[in-house]
């Protein structure tokens, strides 16, 4: 089973002044965070604020034009099997269409050195065991979710980042996500999370970093940046503090 | 590396693409030992004799060099027309070893084709020549077989690099085509050099063949010439996706 009452190990994500740019444009401009073991961090910003550029740096798929990440002393191209400490859900698109779903996962599997009973358990748990047989192509956008989000998690990594996870969730799968972070974080994991449903992930949350532009606006435990700021809710936090609230 | 060059042929394999062009092709080389057999001394087509089966063996090595050239090209530029190499750099960051895995790949998918489709035509081809006594050449059969089953490795090696260049399976189907089909013969007249042909790819193949044209390298020096092609292409698709980022 997935569940593990006791994990030995717990890895912090470091960001050291993370810096994007393509020619004239900063997609990320010097940002520096620490994303805690045993949390769940909402990663907030607009539309264009830069969080893919920055997940892509983080997992090594983007070269920063400055500073680093790492996850305790290592870079994600540092680690000799990366998947096995970091899974990461960034593009549900990302399976071939005529490829069956189980294969899909058995290809990441056989890649990273984990067993076909592993890829069970994962669909099981989100929930795709029944349908792992049919091609890719036939997928809904939120069963394509669940299917990265299994992608993820098959080698039992210690860091789990996910880009954008509710997209193509219906209300029922939300509510599932919602747990299912709530229970990667209690394992001790480290979970990272874009998202834009705001109501939603202040629900899933403990702590928040909060970019626009490229920047840093604000970071920490959601319920301090609340009570420090005088807003009752993350939207409230995002519309005031972000070029979208000054578009009101 | 082995066990990347494992999951690279499982890949191809839980797709339907590759199976139905090995599955085409297959049945075109029946096609081609049908041919060989059934119209041998009709026309300008010669009687069955001692060449008749090294040139059988000879005849699909384009064929099968092209198809091994279209997977590996599935194999690698794929990767980037369905987005699957995100994934792919995630599980493996060290994009190298990907590269020459499925440089290996294409190696290995082109002998199987090969082999496969060869030992198909066989059985037509064979029975025919023993029921009529029809000498059979061993060593310059073991030739033409090995020259078809060579070429078809390093166009499969080719289509890889050309796919990992590219990173557009179109692109780099249309960029062979054009190639071997207008550049190969243009080139050398351009350049008013027509001994340059031996040093290009066609060349290269038809050195390998065995074809009897002037100038043509020997079927080694052709292999090596050709192998020589692939780790260029290669190398410099390496650099660019080492320098790029993965979109």
């Amino acid at each position: 089973m997935i569940s593990r009452s006791y994990r030995r190990a717990m890895t912090t994500i470091h960001a050291d002044g993370l810096t994007k740019r393509y020619r004239e444009l900063t997609a990320v401009d010097d940002l520096t965070f620490t994303v805690r073991p045993g949390r769940v961090t909402g990663f907030v910003g607009p539309n264009g604020a830069g969080k893919t550029t920055t997940l892509r740096m983080l997992l090594g798929l983007t070269r920063p034009t400055a500073g680093s990440a790492r996850f305790d002393a290592r870079s994600y191209g540092e680690l000799s099997n990366p998947a096995r400490l970091i899974g990461a859900s960034l593009d549900p698109n990302s399976f071939h269409p005529g490829r069956r779903g189980r294969n899909a996962l058995c290809i990441s599997a056989a890649t990273i050195g984990a067993s076909r009973q592993r890829v069970e358990e994962v669909l099981e748990l989100v929930g795709l065991a029944d349908a792992a047989s049919r091609r890719v192509k036939t997928f809904s956008s939120g069963m394509l979710q669940r299917l990265s989000i299994a992608d993820a998690l098959i080698g039992d990594p210690e860091v789990l980042i996910f880009d954008e996870p509710t997209s193509g969730l219906d209300p029922g799968g939300i509510h599932w996500l919602r747990g299912f972070l709530r229970m990667l974080a209690g394992q001790g994991r480290t979970v990272l999370v874009s998202s834009h449903q705001l109501a939603e992930l202040e629900q899933t949350i403990d702590d928040a970093l909060l970019i626009d532009r490229g920047q840093e606006v604000v970071s920490g435990d959601l319920d301090s940046l609340l009570a420090d700021s005088g807003h009752e809710s993350l939207e409230d936090l995002f519309l005031a503090r972000t070029t979208t609230g000054a578009l009101r | 590396m082995k066990t990347l060059v494992r999951v690279e042929l499982r890949k191809l394999a839980t797709i339907r693409g590759p199976r139905v062009i090995v599955a085409a092709a297959s049945a075109l080389v029946i096609v081609f030992a049908v041919f060989a057999v059934a119209t041998a001394g009709e026309g300008d087509a010669p009687p069955l004799g001692p060449e008749t089966l090294p040139g059988f063996l000879r005849s699909p090595a384009q064929l099968l060099g092209f198809v091994a050239l279209l997977i590996g090209v599935i194999a690698a530029a794929g990767e980037w027309t369905h987005r699957t190499v995100t994934r792919t750099f995630l599980l493996t960051p060290a994009r190298r070893r990907v590269v020459m895995a499925k440089m290996l790949t294409g190696v290995i998918v082109g002998v199987g084709i090969s082999v496969l489709a060869l030992t198909l035509g066989l059985l037509v081809v064979l029975p025919v020549l023993v029921a009529k006594g029809t000498a059979l050449p061993a060593v310059a059969s073991a030739e033409a077989a090995l020259a078809t089953i060579g070429i078809s490795a390093l166009y499969g090696s080719m289509g890889v690099a050309l796919g990992v260049l590219t990173r557009n399976q179109t692109v780099a189907l249309v960029a062979a085509l054009l190639w071997s089909l207008v550049a190969e013969n243009v080139v050398p007249i351009v350049m008013r050099a027509p001994q340059l042909y031996a040093w290009l790819p066609g060349g290269a193949t038809d050195a390998i063949i065995g074809r009897d044209r002037s100038g043509l390298l020997d079927p080694v020096g052709g292999g090596l010439l050709l192998a020589a092609y692939a780790v260029a292409l290669a190398t410099t698709g390496t650099l660019l996706i080492l320098r790029r980022d993965t979109a």
